[in-house]
């Protein structure tokens, strides 16, 4: 049975096991994906060279040599500045925190309501799956006063944890979708031995589906990390206090209305890029095996 | 393959703890017996921040009992969730606000500023408010130029042009006084190869040169009908025609920037500061960043020639409803207001509304001399037009817009058209 989810990233060049099958007979194809990847990363890479360059870089090195050319010397004070202008390393907690807690509660949720759409197929799941299908494409333009005056009424208002509550539940909309067609393609032969054998729903959801799916839930659960640390409107409005800000509403702080300040800006964007690079980095292997994995074990 | 289900549990619990905890440690530090004082703004960098400081500090000399907590909010922040931040728990005792009728006018008509008025009469505030400045913080149903005072303003902006001595003095061009001058300026630089504006055409320096043109042919009672819907503005007027024309003939005799419709403001300002461009129209907040990076040649600055001048009062203080430090918010803002902070304010290169004349001409800084002497040339000529979105809602974005499309295609009719019809279909 092929899982969707694989198939459309395409295991077939990606699998390591199918890549040392072909090292032999390598051949003009393989090098031409090789160097096609090379250039993708690097386009990718890009914004993060212009970010450490320009962060690095004298104001008015950046003006007379253009945001292109290599710093004359290294100048370390735009990040510093940076640094303790707006209290780093509080930005950087309360963004961890934040985002930690929503990949923690949204993989746990999505992965509870998939068990029922996929493995119960509950009676409806199609138009459940339509209904969150529907709740992640809505704007978020449209939902932040509607959650202001919830979150005011609740007395979350200006807390980090206001942001956990909204985000598990917005993510786990589309992780309950995503996950369902996942389950949806659970081989049914392990099921019914499981049910053969006397295993009760709860001990096929603890001791049968998660550690199968385990993989694709952490690779659910970076995303989810990612994504929230990258929000900004609902932050911005929910946040007052400075305090309790988050790592990219710092950002705002390197322009005016009208003024903007490009190295303050490079450094402030370095900053905000590496804890999500660093994440990666730890969590890579995880990401690769959730997609890479199949079904079947 | 196998994953180690005991240790990432535990990862887990010890994230979870330690995130408890400094929740924990940062309720508990709200918990001091100390009055409390919550003071916003987003200055930072300039002469009105540095101003305000100082004046913090002897606010917190004077008021040992109290704790004052300061908080640099972003222009963005309070921009996109003023209203929402002023009605909520969270509201400030003080803060700099945007003025302007979507911003200053509707927090007054959602009730959430406090009325000034009896402050106003308490610290004899109409000493140093003159009409023409006092109006910005007044606002009747959320429209700015008179009424209830819910903000005030402490110091004055204005665009003018920047020009490069240098370049002037090389290529034997006098500063203009007259719109004749000026075309003849642009001129003979584009003779002799040199582009002479330097322009972002995707970017607020295109509404502003417009909206400068415009000014430049405009009276005050237009202006009072334009802001303030006094009467019916024509949008094939000789004002608003005059300055869509200008704008495309210069475009056309290629006095602006290559490809300028895809040009943003850092990316101009960077060509005038680097002696590339002898001609930049911005406004005063640029000041300080000019002296800083402008270095390799001198500047000056004169103001457009024609009637008045794109420029306003600064941004207003104000003191929220939801404000529990009234009192001490009206006594911060009557410091500001003092000639001792407006003296300060003028040394370093701010406009001050109320500084002492006789301080003012002693000030030696060639920046703050040069401010003070374009924007005293201004007031003393005709007076201010304020900005051009003022009046509606996202006036802005369609002017933008509208003067982007104006640069490409250098339709004159078009940008009347759809900058007239956003004004009628928005207006109050």
């Amino acid at each position: 049975m092929s899982n969707p989810v694989e198939s459309a990233i395409g295991r077939k060049i990606w699998s390591p096991n199918r890549g040392k099958q072909n090292l032999k007979r390598r051949g003009v194809s393989s090098w031409l994906v090789f160097a096609t990847v090379i250039l993708i990363s690097l386009v990718w890479l890009f914004p993060l060279w212009m970010a450490l360059v320009n962060a690095i870089k004298t104001p008015l090195d950046f003006l007379h040599h253009g945001p292109l050319a290599l710093p004359r010397h290294i100048f370390l004070k735009s990040i510093q500045a940076f640094w303790t202008d707006v209290n780093f390393p509080q930005k950087l907690l309360n963004s961890f925190i934040v985002s930690f807690f929503v990949a923690l509660f949204g993989v746990a949720i999505s992965f509870l309501s998939a068990f029922a759409i996929g493995i119960g197929r509950i009676r409806g799941r199609y138009f459940v799956l339509g209904l969150f299908m529907v709740a992640f494409t809505v704007p978020q333009e449209s939902l932040v006063f509607p959650l202001y005056h919830l979150s005011q009424q609740v007395h979350l208002y200006n807390s980090v944890w206001v942001l956990v509550v909204i985000f598990s539940v917005i993510y786990s909309a589309f992780g309950t979708y995503m996950l369902s067609v996942v389950l949806g393609s659970f081989p049914t032969e392990i099921l019914e031995a499981a049910k053969v054998d006397g295993a009760s729903p709860r001990r096929i959801l603890w001791n049968i589906v998660l550690p199968i799916v385990r993989p694709t839930m952490f690779a659910l659960g970076t995303f989810f990390f990612v994504w929230v640390w990258n929000e900004y409107l609902i932050p911005l409005v929910l946040l007052a206090d400075n305090a309790n800000q988050t790592v990219s509403l710092s950002l705002g702080v390197t322009s005016g209305q009208y003024t903007s300040d490009p190295t303050t800006q490079a450094a402030a964007a370095l900053l905000g890029i590496i804890p999500s690079v660093i994440f990666y980095l730890i969590f890579q292997r995880t990401l690769s095996r959730g997609v890479t994995l199949g079904a079947v074990k | 393959m196998k994953f180690n289900a005991k240790k990432a549990l535990r990862v887990v619990a010890v994230a979870s703890v330690a995130a408890l905890a400094t929740t924990a440690v940062s309720t508990g530090a709200h918990a001091a017996p100390k009055k409390t004082f919550n003071i916003w703004w987003y200055e930072k960098g300039t002469a009105m921040a540095t101003t305000w400081n100082d004046a913090l500090t002897e606010f917190k000399k004077a008021h040992p009992d109290v704790q004052v907590n300061f908080q640099l909010k972003t222009w963005a922040q309070l921009q996109n969730a003023g209203n929402a931040l002023l009605s909520s728990s969270s509201a400030p005792d003080l803060s700099e606000w945007n003025k302007g009728n979507a911003t200053a006018g509707s927090a007054s008509q959602a009730n959430l500023l406090t009325d000034l008025t009896p402050y106003a009469a308490k610290y004899k505030w109409d000493k140093v408010l003159v009409p023409s400045v006092k109006l910005y913080g007044q606002y009747t149903n959320g429209i700015m130029g008179a009424g209830k005072l819910y903000g005030v303003p402490s110091y004055g902006e204005y665009v003018s042009w920047f020009y490069n001595k240098d370049m002037f003095a090389k290529y034997g061009v006098a500063v203009p006084t007259t719109f004749a001058q000026l075309e003849a300026a642009l001129a003979k630089f584009q003779a002799a190869g040199v582009p002479p504006i330097a322009l972002a055409g995707k970017d607020y320096l295109i509404v502003h040169l417009a909206y400068g043109l415009v000014a430049s042919q405009a009276s005050l009672q237009w202006v009072r009908d334009f802001q303030a819907f006094a009467h019916p503005v024509n949008f094939s007027g000789p004002e608003w025609t005059f300055a869509a024309k200008t704008i495309s003939d210069w475009n056309k005799a290629g006095y602006f920037e290559p490809n300028v419709s895809g040009v943003d403001a850092a990316t101009a300002v960077a060509d005038f500061q680097k002696g590339t461009y002898p001609l930049l129209f911005g406004g005063t907040w640029l000041d300080q960043d000019m002296q800083a990076k402008a270095t390799s040649f001198k500047w000056g600055k004169f103001a457009n020639p024609g009637k008045l001048s794109v420029g306003s009062a600064g941004n207003l203080l104000v003191i929220p409803a939801k404000s529990k430090q009234k009192d001490l918010a009206a006594e911060f803002i009557n410091m500001v207001l003092s000639t001792k902070y407006q003296n300060e304010l003028a040394k370093l290169g701010g406009l001050p509304i109320a500084a002492d004349p006789k301080y003012v001409a002693t000030v030696k800084d060639p920046v703050a001399l040069l401010t003070n002497t374009v924007f005293s040339s201004i007031v003393k000529k005709q007076g201010l037009a304020m900005y051009p979105d003022w009046p509606v809602n996202g006036y802005y974005n369609n002017l933008l817009a509208a003067g982007t499309q104006l640069l490409s295609d250098n339709d004159v009719a078009a940008y009347e058209k759809s900058t007239g019809d956003f004004y009628a279909a928005n207006k109050p």
